[in-house]
């Protein structure tokens, strides 16, 4: 029997959906992450559960859950490692910092975003509207 | 018989190939009445005590659309007459009418008073005079003296709000149909902000208006549309409506008025709203260069308060982040099979030559 994939999990801002497709954005860091993208370890929290703590918790906004698998950040050529925090023993971060550009960034993230967008929705709460 | 009678420079895109819209032609009906109008209003008051003008006063009076000029565009309206045998005794006051109706709008273009010089029952007709000028587009009515008159959208909007509260546009709306009435034929249109808004359809259009209400939630329809506004620009009213278009899914106008509702803070209490002014000049941008037959992209807004097109192409990704305050765009093109990047370079978005490198890349891309 296969083994379950490895997967790190990724909210999506409603802004960052077009007709169900999610932009590259999302996995792209942004400059206040300092080239560290946040991401769940899902082997350590479902996604239900993620989106909760996210939008409940953290009160901030997600259209749903999405992932890339531990394999497919390595083929990118990035790391990832667990990082807990104080209120989220789940988080880890995928690192970007040995890229020298942001056009490297860019593309690596777009890249990611394919694998996500091929593996689907792991979880969409039923109300929420895209923008 | 044919008298020059006012030549009307029409200024804006829509009219640079020295031709004008029907649709914006068919406004200028308006003008006559108001002219006619005011050219009574003129005589009575020249001739205090009459209650009405004489038999046949405006019986000869008539404009008619002579020719197109050069010159943007500019409409040579001759006022015709009964013919040499009936001479018009009554031009003069026609000439004054329409020589008082620029001295009004020259007064309202300067924020000077118009008080005297037309009775507010003639104000309110400038409400059928210049419904379809665009934000943009203004019209040019040289004097005699040498000088210019400009009446665009704005001054209109001065003249009819002195004596009413509200006033009229034609526009372009873009949104969903989530309600038709058949039986009524009404429908309810929900703006891209959210907002609803109810009004009548000619039956002719009641097989699109069905189409759109069965696309709801998938594709944005654009409506042509007379619509009320009140002074502080608040949609009143829809209230009639002469063409119902489906959209392209990703069509990129509506979602930039989409993307335009975010506030600051929309991004985990970070991400800027768009550019003030941004997303209207990247819409116009878009309608104009952007090739009709090329793919459209997904849009999306950027945490710095711009916006990122992406295209899938066949073997390669296209990003282009597009920051709408310096109307300029970094374009990214990637491998889909290895995720490298193959070429990264600033477009200028404010010059053809950007939207023809961007197309180019798309064609290259998608061969």
């Amino acid at each position: 029997m296969a083994e379950k994939e490895h997967l790190l999990l990724r909210q999506v801002n409603p802004a960052w959906v077009q007709n169900g497709r999610i932009s590259s954005q999302t996995f792209t860091p942004t400059p206040k992450d300092d080239r560290l993208l946040s991401v769940d370890d899902g082997r350590l929290v479902e996604p239900e559960q993620s989106h909760a703590h996210f939008t409940g918790t953290r009160g901030l906004k997600s259209m749903g859950v999405v992932a890339v698998a531990n394999l497919e950040v390595a083929e990118a050529g990035l790391a990832w490692r667990p990082d807990p925090l104080p209120d989220s023993a789940t988080h880890a971060v995928i690192d970007f910092s040995q890229l020298v550009s942001n056009g490297q960034i860019k593309a690596k993230a777009s890249w990611l975003a394919e694998k996500a967008r091929a593996r689907g929705w792991l979880f969409q709460p039923p109300a929420e509207e895209p923008v | 018989m044919k008298t020059a009678f006012i030549r009307p420079r029409f200024v804006g895109e829509r009219f640079d190939e020295h031709s004008i819209p029907l649709e914006v032609l068919k406004d200028w009906a308006g003008i006559e009445t108001l002219v006619v109008e005011t050219a009574k209003w003129l005589y009575r008051q020249e001739h205090q005590g009459r209650v009405r003008v004489p038999r046949g006063f405006a019986d000869g009076f008539a404009l008619h659309l002579s020719a197109i000029g050069e010159g943007s565009a500019v409409a040579v309206l001759d006022r015709t007459s009964g013919g040499d045998l009936f001479p018009d005794v009554y031009a003069e006051w026609f000439d004054k009418a329409r020589d008082r109706i620029f001295e009004v709008i020259r007064a309202a273009a300067n924020g000077l008073t118009t008080d005297g010089l037309l009775p507010n029952q003639l104000l309110s007709l400038f409400d059928k005079f210049g419904r379809s000028l665009r934000e943009s587009e203004q019209v040019e009515f040289s004097l005699g003296d040498g000088g210019v008159v400009k009446y665009d959208a704005r001054i209109r909007k001065t003249l009819v709000l002195k004596t009413a509260s509200e006033y009229r546009t034609e526009e372009q709306l873009r949104g969903e149909i989530s309600l038709v009435d058949a039986e009524r034929l009404t429908l309810t249109l929900k703006l891209l902000n959210g907002r609803k808004i109810s009004g009548p359809f000619p039956r002719e259009l009641r097989e699109q208006a069905v189409d759109a209400l069965s696309n709801f939630g998938e594709s944005p329809v654009l409506v042509d549309c007379v619509v009320v506004r009140d002074h502080s620009d608040n949609l009143k009213q829809l209230e009639s409506i002469s063409r119902i278009e489906p959209l392209d899914p990703l069509d990129v106008p509506a979602r930039l008025e989409s993307l335009a509702q975010l506030a600051d803070g929309w991004l985990d209490r970070a991400g800027l709203a768009l550019s003030p002014g941004g997303g209207t000049w990247l819409s116009h941008a878009w309608l104009n260069h952007f090739p009709k037959n090329a793919p459209l992209p997904y849009l999306y807004a950027t945490p710095e308060g711009g916006v990122q097109a992406e295209w899938d192409l066949d073997s390669v990704s296209i990003q282009l982040e597009i920051d709408l305050a310096k109307k300029s765009g970094v374009l990214l093109m990637s491998s889909k099979g290895t995720g490298e990047l193959q070429s990264e370079r600033v477009l200028n978005l404010d010059s053809i030559d950007g939207w023809r490198a961007l197309t180019a890349a798309l064609g290259q891309s998608g061969q």
